[in-house]
Parts: C-alpha cells; structure tokens; sequence
C-alpha cells in the first residue's frame, strides 16, 4: 500500500470520524489550544511561502560564482555583510531558515548563511518598526534590539567559523543544485521540496508552542518585578516557548509593563533567534546533529547580547 | 512520503489557506491585512502542487535539487494536520478561556490622542480601558461597550482579546460588569452594554474598570471578534 491510499484512507476516516472529533475538541482549553495553533500555522505559512520562494530563486537563478563575487573573500568580513543583509529580507523567521539553507547550498560559506538567518528576522525595518510603534517614548528599545540582534547574529558566526564542524550540518544540505537544464523547472521543483519539508516542521513548532503557550504562563510573568536577573532568565525563557513571529513581538513585551525594560529586551534579542518551531524547522533543514548544538549555543550567546545591548543604551531598569 | 502524496497534502493546503481567507473564518486567526498573503501563498501552494504534478505525469521530473527526494521523512504527512482541523473544526476565535487563563493587561496611556469629549461614549473595549489608565473615563460617565462574556477572578467581564500578527499573541481587555442580568448569562456570550463606570482600571484590579449595566443587548458575534 503506498502513501497515496494511506492518505485517502486518512481523510475518509476524518470525514467518516468528524462528530467524535469535534466532540474530542470541545474541551474549553482543547479549543484555545486548537485556536492557537491554527493561528501560528496561518500566519507563518505565507512567510515560509515568500521564504521558499526566495530560496528557489537562489537555487535556480544565483550561481555559486555570483554569490563569491558578491561577498567578501575572508570569511570573517562577510559575515558582518551577512548580518547587515537581513535588514534586505522583511520577513520572520520561518522565511530565512529555506533561504540560509539554499545558500549554503550554492557554496556560501557557513558561517555567514547562518548570521543570515539569525539576522534577518530581527534586524529588518518592519520589526523594527513594530518595536518603535508597541515602546512609544522609549526609542532607546529600537536601537538596543537592532544592536543586541545584529551582535547576536555576528557573534555566532564568528563563534560557527572558530568551532563549527562541517559535519555538524546534513550532508544533504550542502549539494548544491543542477546546473543546466531548465531554470524555472529547478525553481519550482527546489521551492515545492523546500516547502513541503519545512512546512511540516513549521506544523510541529506550531503544535508545541500552541500547547505550551496557552498551558503554561500565566502565573511566569507574575511576581518578578523585583527579581531583576530572575526576570532576565524568564523572559527568555517565554521567548523560546511562546514563538511568536518577530513582527508581533514587541507588542506582547510592550504589554508586560511591570516587568523591568531590560528583560523584555532579552525576549525581544532571543525570540527571532531561538523558539522552538525555528529549533524545528532547522533541526528537519540542517539536521538534529546541528540543532542540538546551534540552538543553545544562540540561546546563550542572545541572553548576553541582550543584556549587555539593554545594560549599555537603556541601563539598569 | 511519495511524491504524488505530497503534491496532493500541498494542493489541499493551499486550498485550505484560500478557503479560509475568502469566507472570512482566517478572522478567527489572523488580522484583517492578512488575507491577500493568505490567498497569495495558497495560490503558489496550489500552483507548484499541480505543476509538479503535471511534470512528475509527462515523466519530466528534475532531479531533485539535493538529490534526496526520496527521503523526506515523516515531516509531510504533519502538513495534513492544519488541514484537517480547519476543514473539519474550523476552531472558534479566543474566548472566555483563554481569558480566564492569561495573564493581566495594562495599556501605556495613549499618547498623541485628543482626550474624550464630555458626555455618553461609546468605545471599544481596549480603549475604554486605556482612557480609564489615562485618566478621562472617569466614574459616573455613560459607556457604552461590546464584547463577549468571561469570568475572571470571580468577576463578570465583558472582554475582547487586541492581536498584533496573530492570536497567539492576543492580550485580553476586560471590564467588571454589574447588574441587568449579566450573572445570568452564559460566558462567550456576545454582549453590547450600556452603564455607568463605578470604578477605574487598576493594578488591583487586573486592569479592569468597573461598569454598572442598566442596558444589555444579546448580540451575534461580529465577523471580526479582535481589537487592534
């Protein structure tokens, strides 16, 4: 039996299943988590859609000896270039995972692929205008963010040239697509692939963070006014569990007004850069073998550059 | 997954994606804006799943760009799940749970907005609360609100969620409602109320101003049930 019938059976026994289903749902907290989740998937999917597009186009229309031309030679100038790019691609995080991927792909070193994807869904003018929009009066929170994001994005690409291994990262990722043939053929083909496989992983980052964002918070945020550094280590902790899209963010932190400044900072450097669908979609995109290593690397690396960025433009508060 | 299955979760997908964004259920999800990206990415969805599909029949498939399209592990198959609870649950808008659940709201005061003028008001129930932090809903003013029904903390609330990008990021507004019957009604009930503020928003108080109800009118809930 191959997975065309599975798949048919699948949807028979849904419709066949439907009123058990619906009762299963009914649950109050069943509904909200369910309402979150769709939610995620609705909204990230048209970025990963633009995301998978863009990384087409790189497979099917950028040569590997454009690219070279592009960037600087020694790997340790690019990938300031690299983190300065992202300011290039409005999107949020699901759309630079594809795009990095692909990059690598066509022979861009790692090291800057992978400053590419931790700056580009922080360091781009709508985020940053949703952060200056959600913090009126308080500019200082758009210059910190900007600043501690793009270090965080360097930092760990220096810290990938220095101690990554390229084994690390799945084979697979770094074929780089055929040449010749018909472009457009290899644009569809690599967008459809990319999409397919990211978009499940999308859905399992989605699925977690729906379960864990309406069952666990409430009672996080409260209390930790006054614990400053404690506040710090929450805040970005809810940053990995909530993933919510970068562009919405700043209003979630905004809304926390009795948390300090500094650790709604922190939230706002650590959520593009580490939640758990991006933990998902790189796991499945570059392999376990690199998630397991780059996730709480960044994870570190963002709460420090978070704090020090806040600590130096807003201070102590 | 085999490739005919993926084209077929792809185009169903997609189909989904534009489904929802036509009949106006994505404003259970996502904001207003939302819906030409949605019917833009379902349309590539549908678009790359028939072309492949046409190309993999004329047996004209390309290699696949890495070259392991054979192994795209179990990932797909998980794409189906979002198509299955929109097309058979359709899930509700946030409601009174996730009000009862989350955590307290408090608006920065409004800046670069001109104060309320004197006399009865109608407001949402967002700005209602951030005029009551900002100081120019004071008691005894006739307010006028619409929203659904919650319990929070023991009290009655009528209640709508703002979102920014998505309801993942939805924050509740509420305001304490006495009177004309609320206790009677069931909660996600929808509600326009007409009353007399008897108290401000407070950090005590979660935020929450008080509103004597003297006029209450079931209502059907709105297409759109956010604030923004």
């Amino acid at each position: 039996m191959n997975s065309l019938y599975a798949f048919a059976a699948l949807l028979v026994l849904a419709l066949v299943a439907r009123p058990w289903i619906v009762d299963a749902l009914a649950a109050p907290v069943v509904r909200t988590v369910a309402t979150v989740f769709v939610a995620i998937c609705v909204q990230a999917l048209p970025f990963l859609v633009l995301g998978v597009l863009v990384s087409g186009a790189i497979a099917a229309f950028v040569s590997p000896a454009a690219l070279r031309r592009v960037l600087p030679n020694r790997t340790g100038a690019a990938v300031p270039v690299a983190g300065l790019a992202g300011l290039a691609l409005p999107g949020c995080e699901c759309a630079s995972v594809p795009v990095a991927r692909r990059l690598i792909g066509q022979g861009v070193p790692e090291a800057v692929a992978l400053t590419f994807l931790l700056a580009a869904p922080a360091v781009n003018p709508v985020v940053l205008v949703a952060t200056a929009v959600a913090f009126p009066g308080e500019p200082g929170m758009v210059v910190a963010r900007a600043a501690g994001s793009l270090a965080t994005a360097c930092v760990m690409g220096w810290l990938w040239q220095r101690a990554g291994r390229a084994e690390w990262i799945a084979a697979r990722v770094r074929t780089p697509a055929p040449q010749g043939g018909n472009r457009w053929a290899v644009f569809a083909e690599s967008a459809r692939h990319d999409l397919v496989s990211a978009g499940g992983l999308l859905v399992v980052g989605a699925l977690v963070a729906s379960c864990l964002s309406v069952l666990v918070p409430a009672s996080w945020t409260a209390g930790l006014a006054d614990d400053w550094l404690l506040a710090v280590l929450v805040m970005a902790a809810l940053a990995v569990v909530l993933a919510l899209c970068s562009e919405a963010d700043a209003f979630v932190a905004a809304s926390l007004s009795a948390m300090p400044l500094v650790p709604r900072l922190v939230f706002l450097v650590v959520g593009p850069a580490v939640d758990v669908k991006l933990v998902a979609l790189q796991a499945g995109t570059f392999g376990r073998a690199f998630a397991a290593r780059f996730a709480p690397a960044t994870f570190v690396v963002a709460v420090l550059c978070g704090l020090a960025a806040g600590v130096l433009v807003l201070g102590v508060r | 997954m085999r490739r005919e299955t993926q084209h077929a979760v792809l185009f169903l997908l997609g189909a989904a994606l534009v489904r929802i964004a036509v009949d106006d259920t994505f404003l259970r999800y996502v904001r207003p804006a939302q819906r030409w990206w949605l019917i833009g990415a379902g349309g590539v969805m549908v678009v790359l799943a028939v072309v492949a599909t046409v190309r993999d029949v004329r047996g004209r498939a390309v290699p696949a760009a890495d070259g392991h399209d054979h192994r795209t592990g179990p990932s797909p198959w998980l794409l189906v799940l979002p198509v299955l609870v929109i097309a058979l649950v359709a899930p509700p808008a946030l409601g009174a749970d996730a009000i009862a659940r989350h955590t307290p709201t408090a608006t920065a005061a409004a800046v670069d907005v001109p104060r309320l003028p004197p006399g009865p008001a109608e407001l949402g129930v967002a700005e209602a609360v951030a005029r009551s932090i900002d100081g120019s809903l004071g008691d005894g003013r006739d307010l006028t609100v619409t929203g659904f029904l919650a319990h929070r903390d023991g009290d009655v609330v009528v209640a709508r969620m703002t979102i920014a990008c998505c309801a993942a990021d939805a924050r509740p507004y509420t305001l304490r409602v006495t009177g004309a019957g609320v206790a009677q009604l069931p909660v996600d009930t929808w509600v326009r109320v007409r009353g007399t503020v008897v108290a401000q928003a407070a950090k005590d108080n979660r935020w929450s101003p008080g509103l004597d109800v003297t006029d209450l009118t079931v209502v059907p809930a709105p297409d759109d049930p956010y604030e923004y």
